[in-house]
């Protein structure tokens, strides 16, 4: 083992830690500081410096500096400043006692803000000036005192567009971490629910919150979740996506194994499950750890609405999940290798539209699924009008098309049709993203084998499958390794809450039990 | 979160016994039984069966006294170290064999259904570097495989069961004990090598979490197939009757050819269904291959028996193109069979068993 | 690891691409065949029957292949493009060859695609074939064998010339095979007619060692118009052509050998031939062995409703009822009776499954006779008991 290992890991890189290798303190002349912090922030024409004075002209100097932009100016202004420059004079206390404490007393009954710190050191103060707070030194005293001056512009919260519900919730993460704790906070009114803050990224400082219910999540996903991201060395995070990457087990897969959503719901709910979620700042998009394969064709609306519904649904979206992955190899096979499987008639069918084609079927295949996947492509990125006008020419133009010229046969068409509305029926973009992937190397797989290639890639596929672990569970569970228990909520079943009387057991939750007494009968 | 303790659950011991028997015996299954016992095929199906019972209970006996020792070990506890080693060779080899003739023989399907211009080796390949791929991973990985794939597996045999019953003559398996006795007696040989592929037992024990259940469970598997066994020959006799099911070479794929799927929006299913059919026989290939490397690096002394599995991609694939002809073929498995498949599922439990009870009364006067 | 992984996959996907080793054919490269006849040469025939030194002379020389072989095998081949047009989709092709086989390998000589036969619906065998017991087992052997052929397809043979078939204007389908599997299909309305399927045909002719009937279709030529019809059997008997069986004891052979799902019957009752449409029958038989003699019981029970009577007759009443039932059951016991002796005494052979239920049930008498089973069934006496229910007599009581 140690053998075959040692070539492939090598010793790590001494990390460069800022805080170790410089830090200063903050002294007590208060021009030391306001030289250092200038030019530390020299070139940054954006960050505000505002020196004043408290208690008359001879009174102690202070110095304040923010961020223009990412303060909340009218704070400054009148809670601050206000109160320290006017209000403390017409107190007129004793001017001795105001020399020796001016700290004390503009920390104690000056300053009119609920939310402030002080820190010792000068890294410290320009950390938090950068993240739009804003830092006061006062002469004479050797700690800046941070107040919390965050402001900037951000998006009110607005219902996702990529999961959408019909019923459900219709508030989403927006790209402000502390409005995002909120909204988690205001599902878990429980002393237990930590919210648990790291900094990842040398430059971007940027927040991650790990979020767990101290009592059910389990104690080892925990640690790893935070041992993984206290080992991210980057950098900068720009988004969820960096830190989503970054603690993947495995990287060569089309699986992802971390769950992305804008849902505060579908956090909670994980949450409560025994899972951990993970908000990153500047990103919508909040991580769930650990998931398996079955949580991806699951949607929040599920929870909600009547469990023989939402079982038909999820019977549909296994089908739609097998039609996305299969039915264009399928075609392949069917078309080029055993027609026998086709029912006369419609073999006929396919055969005569199929005469005028110069390709053989798997040409075909691979030419109308990249078309689609370009047309899905282009109607990303391009603005929503044009967007929709792209699906339009697209779907019917394109295919119309492409049948007339006898470029392709319309049963294709259909096919690809089937296969792309198929692909999304299934609730999770990423993971239909992956089916996406697997459909094309059924597909060559198909062009050489025809069914039995189907089959020898859909093998190989699940062998994949069950060798990936979300830290430590099973990618396939609660299928396999199988648990009754848990099948009452999986890709195919969901059974009423009142027979959910127990959280997931293949997460391994410290408390397995969700509804104690039992009560809930209502015979 | 399942512990990562290399170790196996007893539901999946269950299924893990349940997909490697089920593999490619079942294609051919019903013509031998015909031969041995024409209309009491299924009577021997059964009686097979349950000694196949019986030879687990001997291992399940042996296992959870050796539990973890595993198969060499134990040999060597029993009868010594030389002894042991020795004795374990010939279960490798069965291996060997048993891995190249299961693939040999759906490849031999697949070229006469599925593909009938591709050559041999074009088929085989895949399907060998994809079992080695999964036995690699562990029994853990492998036993999670084969849960996935078993609602699959029930699946198709719903399918096969919906499709085949309609239009047949089930007077067709009267008269009921027909056949002479003696006949009956020999036709159990023929028989009980269809379950081959529970001597998994012999070795699995170390891998198991809770190896004081592992008899109830791996019966279960066991029982699930004798069911399904006795229902396709029933089901070829009633479609085809006694003479006819002992001419074909593969009466169950003969069976899905001659039925239709009521409302026809399916028109010729062997196709179909013996490409969904490979998912059954790769899981016993891999269940073979994953016994192998155990047994092979238990007797080389070697700590992973996933490097092992690799070695033999040529040799399976070399071993698997063998036999010449489709006669010869089954003329060699026949034999293999015969010889090391009754050692490893008939000799060797046995006298592990005794042995084990004979060690149990050493131990007992010594300490006394 | 991984990098390894994918290069190991990605090469061998690239060698199995390469090698070329591929079954693709697509699917419009493919001539459907949807029937196929066999026909024996006469000429070829003679020869046969003369001597083996024809056949004998070719198979000396290795190189016998190209010679036109005694078989003439028809194929139709659908062509689905005009099928949409609903025009008469199908083309027929001729080839002589040695065996079917060697008749496949030269319909690709002929047509430029690639023959297929998954999709098969009939199979036509001319009654030369089966006069000729050589052949007639050489194509058994072929369809048992073949993994191409549709097993489902049903079987028939051809009275006549097979290539008065080609002539017949299928209607309301588009190609004859259709027109015939659908009549042949039809066995759930009429009693008449029976479809039989490759397979069955095949397990009852192996176990019952070359003893069996198959449906025949007899073209018949009206002013001009070629017809079908399937109201016939042919009886088989050690693999070779024994006789046709008339019409008239086509619906009794049937009920006896199981194959009767539902049909029409004419009962005579107070001089008016009333339809009685049988749904269900139930067939149950006794055996007793007496003095070296089988004897046989067997009651029969018919299930069905009367569908006409006469206009303003009461049939709303059970003594009616009672009466039309007792008519019905002599008429019917009269027909088995008159069945069993045709084939006791005129055939000769058991065609009515006696054998196959002696075997299945009474195992120990059969053992005893099974060698000489032909005079045992020939002497064996055998008693009918007709039991026949009307059930329902349509909307209206008088």
């Amino acid at each position: 083992m140690s053998l075959w290992n040692k070539g492939r890991f090598k010793s790590p890189k001494p990390l460069v830690d800022y805080k170790i290798e410089s830090r200063t303190d903050i002294s007590e002349e208060i021009n030391n500081n306001i030289t250092k912090i200038k030019e530390t922030f020299k070139g940054s024409d954006d960050v505000v410096f505002r020196e004043f004075v408290v208690g008359g002209l001879d009174g102690r100097r202070m110095f304040l500096s923010y961020i223009d932009g990412m303060s909340d100016k009218a704070l400054l202004d009148d809670f601050v400043l206000m109160p320290l420059m006017l209000i403390s004079r017409e107190v007129k206390p004793d001017y001795e006692e105001i020399k020796d404490n001016l700290a004390n007393i503009a920390k104690n009954s000056a300053l009119t803000v609920t939310d402030f710190k002080e820190v010792e050191k000068m890294e410290d103060v320009y950390l938090a000036v950068l993240s739009g707070e804003t830092a006061l030194f006062i002469d004479g005293y050797s700690k800046a005192i941070i107040i919390a001056t965050r402001l900037w512009p951000a998006r009110n919260t607005s219902e996702p567009s990529a999961e959408t519900v019909i019923r459900g919730p219709r508030d989403g993460f927006v790209e402000t971490l502390r409005f995002n704790t909120a909204l988690i906070r205001r599902r878990i009114r429980d002393t237990k629910f930590k919210v648990k803050q790291l900094q990842v990224g040398q430059r971007s400082k940027t927040d991650v919150a790990i979020m767990y219910i101290d009592d059910i999540a389990d104690k080892r996903v925990v640690e790893e979740v935070e041992k993984r991201i206290k080992k991210i060395d980057i950098d900068a995070v720009i988004d969820s996506g960096y830190i989503q990457q970054l603690i993947e087990e495995r990287q060569f897969t089309p699986f992802p194994q971390v769950q992305t959503t804008e849902r505060p719901d579908v956090v909670a709910g994980a949450i409560y499950e025994g899972r951990v979620g993970i908000l990153v700042d500047n990103s919508p998009f909040a991580l769930i750890v650990p998931v398996t394969l079955n949580a991806f064709l699951q949607s929040s609306e599920d929870y909600y609405s009547r469990s023989s519904i939402t079982t038909f649904v999820r019977f549909l979206r296994l089908i739609s999940g097998a039609i996305a992955i299969i039915a264009p190899g399928t075609y392949i096979g069917l078309i080029s290798f055993n027609p026998g499987v086709i029912p006369s008639k419609l073999l006929f069918s396919i055969s005569a539209s199929r005469e005028g084609v110069p390709f053989p079927a798997y040409i075909e295949a691979f030419v109308m699924e990249l078309t689609i996947e370009f047309l899905r492509e282009a109607g990303v990125r391009l603005p929503r009008p044009i967007g929709s006008t792209i699906g339009i020419v697209g779907g019917l133009v394109i295919g119309q098309a492409a049948v007339q010229a006898g470029i392709v046969s319309p049963i294709m068409v259909i096919v690809v049709a089937v296969t792309a509305i198929s692909s999304f029926a299934i609730p999770n973009y990423e993971v239909a993203a992956g089916f996406r992937l697997i459909r094309f190397f059924l597909m060559i797989l198909a062009s050489i084998y025809g069914l039995y290639g189907v089959m020898l890639g859909i093998i190989a596929t699940l062998i994949h499958l069950v060798n990936i672990k979300s830290f430590g569970v099973p990618y396939m569970a609660p299928l396999a390794p199988f648990e009754i228990e848990d099948i009452k909520d999986s890709a195919f079943v969901r059974l009423s809450w009142k027979y959910m009387k127990k959280r997931p057991k293949h997460l391994d939750p410290q408390d397995e039990i969700r509804q104690r007494s039992g009560n809930n009968d209502t015979k | 979160m399942t512990p990562n303790d290399d170790k196996i659950s007893n539901i999946q011991l269950c299924v893990l016994v349940f997909n490697i028997v089920l593999g490619i015996g079942i294609l051919t299954l019903p013509a031998s039984l015909t031969k041995a016992a024409e209309n009491d095929g299924w009577i021997l199906c059964i009686i097979s069966g349950l000694l196949c019972i019986l030879s687990i209970y001997f291992m399940c006996y042996v296992g959870n006294k050796y539990a973890e020792y595993g198969l060499v070990g134990t040999l060597k506890k029993l009868f010594g170290g030389f002894v042991g080693t020795a004795l374990a060779i010939p279960i490798i080899l069965y291996y060997i064999f048993f891995c190249s003739v299961e693939v040999r023989l759906f490849a031999e399907t697949a070229k006469l259904y599925l593909l009938p211009n591709t050559s041999l080796e074009i088929i085989i390949l895949p399907l060998i570097i994809l079992a080695v791929l999964l036995s690699r991973t562990g029994i853990e990985s492998i036993a999670r495989f084969f849960e996935s794939i078993t609602p699959f597996i029930f699946f198709l045999i719903f399918v096969l069961i919906t499709v085949t019953i309609p239009k047949s003559d089930y007077s067709n398996i009267r008269p009921f004990l027909g056949t002479p006795l003696t006949k009956l007696i020999k036709g159990i040989s023929v028989s009980i090598f269809s379950y081959a592929g529970f001597e998994i037992l012999l070795l699995i024990f170390p891998y198991l979490r809770t190896p004081k259940k592992a008899f109830k469970f791996s019966s279960a598997g066991l029982i699930i197939i004798i069911v399904f066994y006795v229902f396709a020959d029933i089901q070829c006799l009633a479609k085809f009757g006694v003479k006819e099911t002992e001419s074909f070479i593969y009466p169950t794929i003969s069976l899905i050819r001659a039925s239709q799927v009521p409302g026809g929006f399916i028109e010729r299913l062997e196709g179909l269904l013996l490409a969904l059919w490979v998912t059954s026989v790769f899981t016993t290939l891999v269940g073979l291959l994953f016994s192998l490397s155990v047994v092979l690096s238990d007797v080389l002394k070697h700590k992973k028996p996933k490097h092992i599995v690799s070695m033999f991609i040529p040799i399976i694939y070399i071993v698997a193109l063998w036999g010449d002809s489709v006669a010869e073929l089954f003329e060699l498995s026949d034999k293999l069979m015969n010889t090391l498949g009754l050692y490893s599922i008939g000799i060797l439990p046995l006298l592990m068993f005794l042995f084990s009870l004979f060690r149990k009364r050493d131990v007992k006067k010594s300490e006394g | 690891m991984k990098v390894k992984k994918i290069l190991t996959l990605f090469i061998i996907i690239v060698l199995t691409l390469t090698t070329g080793c591929y079954d693709r054919v697509e699917i419009e490269q493919r001539a459907i065949i949807g029937a196929f006849s066999i026909e024996l040469v006469d000429e070829v025939q003679e020869s046969f029957e003369k001597a083996d030194d024809a056949k004998q002379a070719s198979s000396d020389s290795s190189f016998n292949e190209n010679k036109n072989g005694p078989l003439k095998i028809i194929f139709g081949v659908i062509n689905p493009s005009k099928l949409q047009s609903g025009d008469k989709a199908f083309k027929t092709v001729e080839v002589r060859g040695a065996n079917i086989p060697d008749a496949v390998e030269k319909l690709g000589e002929k047509i430029s695609r690639q023959p297929y036969f998954a999709q098969m619906r009939m199979l036509y065998i001319s009654d030369k074939v089966l006069k000729n017991k050589k052949v007639f087992k050489e194509v058994l052997d072929r369809l048992d064998r073949s993994t191409k052929i549709n097993e489902t397809a049903n079987i028939v043979v051809i009275k006549g010339e097979t290539d008065n078939l080609a002539k017949v204007e299928p209607e309301l389908e588009n190609t004859i095979a259709a027109h015939i599997f659908g009549i042949s299909e039809n066995s759930k309305i009429t009693a008449n007619v029976s479809a039989l399927p490759i397979y069955k045909f095949l397990s009852v002719i192996r176990n019952s060692d070359g003893c069996c009937f198959i449906p025949v279709v007899e073209i018949k030529n009206i002013k001009g118009k070629f017809e079908p019809s399937i109201d016939k059997v042919v009886l088989i008997k050690d693999y070779q052509f024994l006789r046709y069986l008339d019409t008239k004891y086509i619906k009794t052979f049937r009920i006896l050998n199981n194959d009767f799902r539902s049909g029409r019957m004419l009962i005579n009752y107070e001089n008016i031939s009333i339809p009685y449409y049988v749904y269900s029958t139930n067939k149950r038989i006794w055996l007793e062995e007496e003095e070296g003699k089988l004897k046989y019981k067997v009651k029969i029970e018919f299930e069905g409703d009367v569908e006409e009577l006469e206009f303003g007759k009461d049939l709303f009443d059970t003594q009616t009822i009672d009466k039309i039932n007792k008519a019905a059951e002599e008429t019917i016991k009269e027909e088995f009776i008159e069945t069993t002796k045709y084939f006791q005494d005129t055939i000769g052979y058991d065609y009515l499954g006696f054998k196959d239920f002696t075997h299945k049930y009474y195992n120990k008498i059969y053992q005893k006779y099974k060698d000489n089973w032909d005079e045992v069934f020939k002497n064996a006496q055998i008693e009918y008991d007709v039991k026949v229910y009307i059930r329902r007599i349509g909307i209206s009581k008088k």
